[in-house]
């Protein structure tokens, strides 16, 4: 069931994370400690998921904070502190991706770079089912990636997402029925099973 | 209606273990951002180091093409070239020593950093560096003058001119003025 597995936002009042907001934007280190202890998990399985599951995202979840460190006097008020860090982990994780794009071609042309290996997450996998599906996702381009994750796992909508990866409404629709066209091809029998 | 895909895709996502971050991120991610600033400072100490190394030489090498114009060939012109020459491998020497301060400075903060020993303010350790820079040029001329080397004069006076503000410039100027140094 969606409600079952869907990442719960840490319980914490608007008041009390408006609070945190504001110490970190002041530049309060326990505010840093604070924001790091609440969210590092969630960030890191939000970047899990927009890596399409793969690889290690420890890097990345120290990218999004060091820019968290870096930016926190810039942060506006008026964006829920999640919002925020939502916008920078999809900012980190596209920059990881560039990266392995650019070792990749690398690799394609010195063959003495190593290879990354796609393989390390997968021997922990049991459920074959569960894995065609995220290797489904995982096969997406990923701007198409980022918008299934927000939309299904962050339950954002077309309107949020826009905003947060800086698209328009109608950008986002489309790279989602796009997604979605790919995603039913590849997974037809399960979703006939589903039925 | 309800999204078919939406159940399929929460499923492979709960199937897969969620990745726990490290708990020391805070730490890390502290260290990172000091590593950062501190070679950003070093590098513009250097910049700026380099830049008044070259301005300075090409004001001295203007000064001497412009000395040789107006007398080529007399030993007052030989020996006022000599003296120039001098002030130049000196001040060369100057700037070579801020920069080795400076990357001592910079070894010494990594090594701060990496004890996680908080680091003192980027500009006071600028000033540091300075200080210190400015002590061994005027070690260097006390010594030459302690040996009776006209050039000790040089070297006080660059002292002066090229750490204003500075405990050594002050000792440097008090020296000076007491008239000891032997001129060139």
């Amino acid at each position: 069931m969606r409600t079952a597995v869907m990442t719960r936002p840490i319980e914490r009042k608007e008041a009390d994370e408006t609070d945190l907001a504001v110490q970190l934007a002041r530049g309060q280190e326990r505010a840093f400690d604070e924001v790091v202890a609440l969210y590092r998990d969630r960030v890191a399985r939000l970047a899990h998921r927009l890596m399409g599951w793969r690889g290690d995202v420890d890097d990345v979840v120290q990218d999004v904070f060091l820019a968290v460190f870096r930016k926190a006097k810039s942060f506006r008020k008026d964006a829920s502190l999640w919002t925020w860090l939502t916008v920078i982990t999809v900012n980190c994780c596209r920059t990881r991706h560039r990266r392995q794009a650019l070792r990749t071609r690398l690799a394609a042309v010195l063959p003495w770079q190593a290879r990354e290996s796609d393989a390390a997450d997968h021997g922990a996998i049991r459920d074959e089912a569960a894995m065609q599906v995220r290797d489904a996702v995982a096969t997406l381009p990923p701007r198409d990636r980022e918008v299934v994750v927000l939309f299904y796992f962050e339950h954002k909508s077309a309107a949020e997402i826009g905003a947060l990866v800086g698209s328009s409404r109608n950008a986002v629709e489309v790279r989602l029925h796009r997604a979605r066209a790919a995603l039913r091809t590849v997974l037809e029998p399960m979703l006939r099973d589903e039925r | 209606m309800k999204d078919p895909l939406d159940d399929l895709l929460a499923r492979a996502d709960a199937a897969m273990p969620a990745p726990h971050a490290s708990t020391d991120i805070a730490k890390v991610v502290r260290r990172r951002a000091r590593r950062t600033t501190n070679l950003r400072i070093a590098a513009a100490v250097l910049l700026a180091v380099g830049v008044v190394s070259m301005v300075l030489r090409a004001t001295h090498r203007n000064q001497i093409l412009a000395h040789q114009g107006e007398n080529k060939n007399s030993p007052a012109s030989i020996a006022i070239l000599q003296t120039e020459l001098r002030e130049l491998d000196s001040e060369a020497r100057i700037h070579e020593k801020t920069a080795a301060a400076l990357a001592r400075q910079l070894a010494l903060a990594k090594r701060a950093d990496a004890l996680l020993v908080d680091p003192p303010d980027p500009l006071e350790r600028v000033h540091e560096a300075r200080s210190r820079a400015a002590s061994i040029v005027l070690r260097d001329a006390e010594r030459l003058e302690s040996l009776n080397r006209p050039e000790a004069q040089n070297l006080y006076q660059n002292t002066v001119r090229l750490f204003p503000e500075t405990q050594a410039a002050r000792a440097a100027q008090e020296r000076l003025n007491s008239g000891g140094v032997i001129k060139t």
